[in-house]
């Protein structure tokens, strides 16, 4: 029966997440505190991925935890917190870009490049911290994407609704980015092999 | 058409979560986050309790005891009012917000509601004697509102 032992694991785990999201509503800073342990790792990575740099990483994602526990009081399905949360980092993130002068005038650009069939390429021949180090390396705008789409789980619509640029614009830089990736892999895998 | 980069992500998400966060940050988000609100409300919603009771109980008591003329009683009340509004005042230059003083309204509206329960069944004069009382405590609570707002405040700057 491991299926509902686990099943009662979530349970029991939504429940005091539960519990610490209405605590932290009312003001309870021990629960503010075991939510921000709870929760931090994984909005770090976030904003680490979108700003590519640790110190900018780390006060956005304070930032980010002062804006979500002044603004919890309001919200009312604690359910949604984990992606309500997460809106409000990608938003911190997006809106630090932009001071930062993401020119998503330039993502527009080059909209003529062609849309890949199928990429089959065998990425799990590759560590998680080798793909993600080639991820650092785009240029802010397609990266940008990419993270929404690969990690964040927007669409391309949605993602040319936050970045205010096209559909199609936003798909031609996801393609950008992945066959820019695609080389610095090989690129390393031809400099280890020799 | 197949993306297997989102594919090979998705189904090892947790091996993506590649950057550590080691330094637990979290007193300074404390430190940006407001202060625990001192529970004036709470506090005010007691102290209103227990005014009712000595309201009532004065009102109950001077029932049958001699008390002073209307005149002398309208001239306290100018005295006490003017008194309460000059600390009033004082108490909202060191307000950050007006909850404090929409709970002495809300004071203010239910001993205007139980003083006219009260008209109903006792003399007026022993009504407006009761209502001193009142004054006087409200007088006391602003002294202790303004006290610890002098207090936070002194706190504030150090």
């Amino acid at each position: 029966m491991i299926y509902s032992v686990s099943m009662e694991e979530v349970s029991t785990q939504q429940t005091i997440h539960k519990h610490l999201i209405i605590e932290s509503q009312k003001g309870d800073q021990g629960a503010m505190s075991s939510l921000y342990g709870l929760y931090s790792k994984a909005m770090y990575n976030i904003c680490r991925r979108m700003m590519g740099d640790e110190e900018v990483a780390k006060d956005l994602l304070q930032e980010s935890f002062v804006d979500a526990f002044q603004k919890l009081p309001k919200l009312r399905e604690v359910n949604t917190f984990s992606s309500w949360i997460k809106r409000i980092v990608v938003n911190n993130c997006i809106n630090a870009l932009r001071k930062k002068r993401l020119d998503t005038a330039q993502l527009e650009e080059g909209q003529d490049f062609i849309e890949e069939e199928n990429d089959d390429y065998e990425y799990a021949q590759f560590q998680a911290s080798q793909i993600m180090q080639s991820i650092d390396l785009l240029p802010d705008g397609c990266k940008t994407v990419l993270n929404l789409y690969l990690f964040e789980g927007y669409d391309h619509k949605e993602i040319g609704e936050i970045l205010g640029v096209t559909e199609s614009a936003s798909k031609a830089q996801y393609c950008k980015a992945k066959a820019r990736i695609r080389k610095i892999l090989e690129e390393e895998r031809s400099q280890n092999a020799g | 058409m197949r993306d297997s980069l989102k594919e090979h992500i998705e189904s090892n998400a947790e091996d993506f979560e590649v950057y550590p966060l080691d330094a637990n940050d979290w007193n300074k988000i404390a430190d940006k986050l407001d202060p625990p609100k001192r529970h004036y409300r709470g506090w005010l919603l007691g102290v209103a309790a227990s005014l009712a009771v000595i309201f009532i109980s004065t009102v109950l008591v001077m029932s049958s005891s001699q008390v002073a003329s209307p005149n002398e009683v309208a001239e306290m009340e100018g005295f006490y009012e003017e008194a309460i509004n000059a600390k009033i005042s004082l108490v909202k230059n060191q307000l950050k917000d007006d909850r404090i003083l929409e709970d002495l309204k809300a004071m203010d509206e239910a001993f205007a509601e139980l003083k006219s329960d009260l008209n109903e069944n006792v003399d007026n004069e022993e009504v407006v004697m009761a209502m001193m009382e009142n004054y006087q405590l409200k007088l006391q609570i602003l002294e202790r509102i303004l006290s610890e707002l002098e207090k936070e405040n002194g706190e504030e700057t150090l």
